[in-house]
């Protein structure tokens, strides 16, 4: 048996005055130290999702359990607000304090930690994700990407097992998305931090561990990226887009090119063709 | 776009001054302005007014400042000044204009409102150039603390201010951005009488107003998401803490006080 | 209509000690019914420089001249903005009015155009990009995030500029909004405007644009057409722009025997070259 640290059966949620259900009998498992990506278009039920995981909305239908906790009262929803961090999309509007470093002490002076233990905490953090030089600073004074790192620091200072990233790297310039993209990743691969991952972006899906597509509240395609990107045709008609090396792949695969499944880099791509240069 | 917008007018340092406890330094300055509307005579005033110096000298926060913070209310300190000079009644005439006439009484009461409210504008400047902001909400939720006991709001008070601050130099950010696009679409916001002026207003206002609670929507949330439930339960990472330079700058500011009181009673001005 | 940039600089908060160059000695010529990508990272000075073109910002040095008309000259602001459109980063967040077709009436209602003409216009703008007639009466907040910036960008399409500056226009989008976004501003262009379309994803760029500026710290650092720009792949990654997927496999092969020319950079291309290259074999 593998350690599932969420976990739903029938999971629903119908927003107040909606005909249609926003996360529609959902059902799956996500095993502990995953790093899972959650894609969709707009109105898919990402995000909805998202904040069923973090007990920020409470599900009309069916079970979840994050870490064990299935959200039944304010206290739950409190532990599960602990293990289950969440960084959100606008780096603006998650920002607290009017200095770096009580922003990162916000949570765990939620959580009634004593001081000595904020500070250290406090210190790792801004360590972690690269900020500690500007522990003093405004946020104001931040770009996106630092900003969304201060705000990683808050949610890992409460030392959680998941962090949920709500498309945070959506208002970001590709260099800020990059930083907050690798240090999910470090996080993941060092700290053992389970991450689901929502985004709007292809490149980012490519390097998780597994993919799940949502249309309607429901999963429509669940699997490693190879397996999700191959048939790009479905991915289009579910309002994505497939990454141009996919892409590639599959056209060259229709000219009869003898291509292997599962292809999304360019790296990988290139592996393959050189392959094929030196047999022919 | 690299604007550098400084909240309050707080000035980084680490002296003794900076290094008391937020508590002590609100006391101290509301003790002070007690001291000061004590205050009968420039005897008074003048010891204030050295113990003020003292408080700079040693916070090492220049005199410039402190008269740059004066100079908004100048207007303000010239106009008591005016209507002190005028209109005070008294016999020992000084000079008579027609109708109006300048007492003696009159020069000493305009000069003593004057220093007074210089005096007074002084010392709390002294309390927000050398207390953060943060550092400040966090005395002032300590010091009304006991008063949660009657349901008064102490914790969500600080939290607000707290937020206000943060949001400031957003939301100023924000006025700039949206500013510039309204002008883009033709907008004219400089010329016009007050009613064209105050409708060109509107396309600024209302996408200001309607992001405002966007962002208040979202931070909600994402302060929800990070476990905050209200001030119970709550630790700091930095506690307020008296030491004891603490409880001597009160009995230097309770002496003060007495000293302004003794000399009242003595009737020496 | 073109727009001339002679050896602009502009300097923020010039004589304090936060002084800061953000334009340094920049000159171009945009002429009629060019579609111009520029690109650079965050604080390369292409926000600054796209608000010069608009005249909501003014030279510290040099100048900008759009259609003849100075920049400088006063009360040239609103002649210019009669021509020249600009729509913000995240435009959606300007909108303010009670209906869709009042907030996109804003724009012409500013340059004191007749009623009659200001309804035909409107409707041609929201026609543009898309938005239903049954929707003009509707409230601009009901609808959704990516209907919302289409009404934004109708509401400065509705001033029927020449010259078209888009900050970022996709920003934030999801792939289909992306998608639909490229369409409508190849639609915009194919009315005969001209477009500037600032960016900084590469990919978007170079599916679009027929002349790429790149600016890095405040300066030009390439002014070509794409397939030019994406030969320097080294001196884009070195300021964080990185090239299409296209461009960097092309390289990539390159280096391991295969022959494909430097102007290839999109999808189609490489693929075709491919092909060729293994048959060749």
């Amino acid at each position: 048996m593998k350690d599932n640290i969420v976990c739903t059966k029938d999971l629903s949620f119908k927003y107040e005055g909606k005909e249609e259900y926003a996360v529609d009998h959902v059902s799956l498992e996500i095993e502990k130290g995953s790093f899972v990506c959650v894609l969709g278009r707009n109105g898919s039920g990402k995000s909805t999702f998202a904040k069923l995981l973090n007990a920020l909305l409470e599900p009309n239908e069916g079970e979840i359990k994050v870490c064990g906790i299935s959200p039944k009262t304010a206290e739950d929803a409190f532990a599960i607000r602990q293990k289950c961090g969440m960084v959100f999309q606008n780096p603006d509007n998650q920002m607290v304090a009017t200095i770096v470093e009580e922003d990162v002490a916000f949570g765990p002076e939620n959580l009634g930690i004593a001081p000595g233990e904020i500070v250290r905490r406090v210190d790792w953090a801004l360590r972690t994700v690269g900020m500690e030089e500007y522990r003093k600073s405004a946020p104001h004074m931040l770009s996106g990407g630092q900003k969304q790192r201060v705000a990683i620091a808050g949610v890992i200072a409460m030392l959680p097992e998941v962090i949920v990233f709500d498309e945070s790297t959506s208002m970001l310039d590709p260099s800020g998305r990059e930083d907050v993209f690798k240090l999910a990743r470090r996080l993941n691969e060092e700290n053992d931090v389970t991450v689901i991952w929502i985004t709007h972006f292809m490149e980012e899906a490519a390097k998780a561990d597994r993919v799940i597509v949502m249309n309607h509240g429901r999963i429509e395609m669940d699997g490693t990226p190879g397996e999700i990107f191959k048939d790009s045709d479905r991915i289009e008609s579910l309002g994505l887009e497939a990454p141009d090396m996919a892409k590639l792949a599959n056209e060259l695969k229709n000219l009869g090119l003898d291509l292997p499944d599962g292809i999304i880099t360019v790296e990988e791509m290139e592996v393959e063709l050189c392959r094929l240069l030196s047999k022919t | 776009m690299q604007n550098n917008i400084s909240i309050g007018q707080y000035f980084p340092g680490d002296s003794f001054v900076h290094r008391l406890d937020p508590r002590t330094k609100i006391l101290f300055s509301l003790l002070f302005i007690v001291c000061i509307f004590l205050s009968k005579g420039f005897l008074c005033f003048l010891m204030i007014a050295m113990f003020a110096f003292m408080c700079m000298k040693v916070s090492k926060i220049s005199m410039k400042f402190i008269i740059k913070g004066l100079k908004p209310i100048m207007f303000i300190v010239l106009f008591t000044f005016m209507l002190n000079l005028f209109l005070s009644s008294g016999d020992d005439v000084f000079v008579k204009f027609g109708v109006i006439s300048i007492t003696f009484s009159g020069i000493r009461n305009a000069v003593f409102m004057a220093i007074r409210l210089i005096l007074l504008v002084t010392c709390t400047q002294l309390l927000t150039l050398t207390t953060s902001p943060i550092q400040l909400t966090d005395g002032i939720e300590r010091l009304l603390s006991p008063l949660k006991r009657i349901g008064f709001p102490a914790h969500e008070l600080a939290m607000m201010m707290s937020i206000a601050l943060r949001f400031i130099p957003t939301l100023i950010e924000e006025t700039e951005k949206i500013t510039k696009a309204q002008k883009a679409r033709g907008a004219d916001f400089e010329t016009g009488g007050v009613i064209k002026r105050v409708k060109s207003m509107i396309p600024l206002l209302v996408p200001l107003f309607v992001g405002a609670f966007r962002r208040a929507d979202e931070l909600a949330m994402a302060m929800e998401a990070r476990c905050y439930r209200g001030g119970s339960g709550r630790t700091k990472m930095r506690p307020l803490q008296y030491t004891n330079n603490d409880y001597y700058s009160m009995a230097a500011g309770i002496g003060l006080m007495a000293f302004v009181i003794i000399l009242n009673a003595l009737k020496v001005f | 209509m073109p727009v001339v940039v002679k050896n602009l600089t502009h300097v923020y908060a010039l004589g304090t000690p936060f002084e800061k160059k953000a334009l340094d000695n920049i000159s171009f010529t945009i002429e009629d019914g060019e579609f111009v990508g520029l690109i650079g990272h965050t604080g390369s000075g292409k926000s600054t420089l796209i608000q010069h073109i608009n005249a909501l910002m003014l030279p510290t040095d040099g100048k900008v001249i759009v259609n003849g008309i100075d920049t400088m000259e006063p009360k040239s602001g609103l002649e210019i903005r009669k021509s020249v459109g600009l729509v913000f980063q995240y435009p959606e967040y300007q909108l303010f009015e009670e209906t869709i077709k009042k907030d996109v009436a804003y724009g012409p209602r500013n340059l004191g155009l007749k009623e009659d003409e200001i309804e035909r216009r409107v409707a041609h703008a929201l026609k543009t990009v898309g938005i239903d007639e049954d929707l003009f009466d509707h409230s601009p907040f009901d609808l959704s995030g990516g209907q919302k910036r289409r009404v934004a960008i109708a509401g400065v399409l509705a001033m029927q500029p020449k010259i078209l500056i888009l900050d970022e226009p996709s920003a934030g989008l999801d792939p289909q909004g992306r998608a639909d976004m490229r369409k409508l501003i190849q639609n915009i262009k194919n009315e005969g405007a001209t477009v500037i379309m600032v960016s900084h994803s590469m990919d978007d760029v170079s599916k679009m644009c027929d002349r790429i500026i790149v600016m890095n710290q405040g300066k030009i650092a390439l002014d070509a057409a794409p397939a030019e720009v994406f030969k320097h792949s080294e001196f884009l990654d070195s300021i964080h722009l990185g090239v299409p997927a296209a461009a960097k496999l092309r390289e990539r092969l390159n280096k391991n025997g295969f022959q494909i020319s430097d102007n290839v950079y999109t999808l189609d291309d490489i693929k075709a070259a491919i092909i060729e290259n293994l048959k060749r074999r």
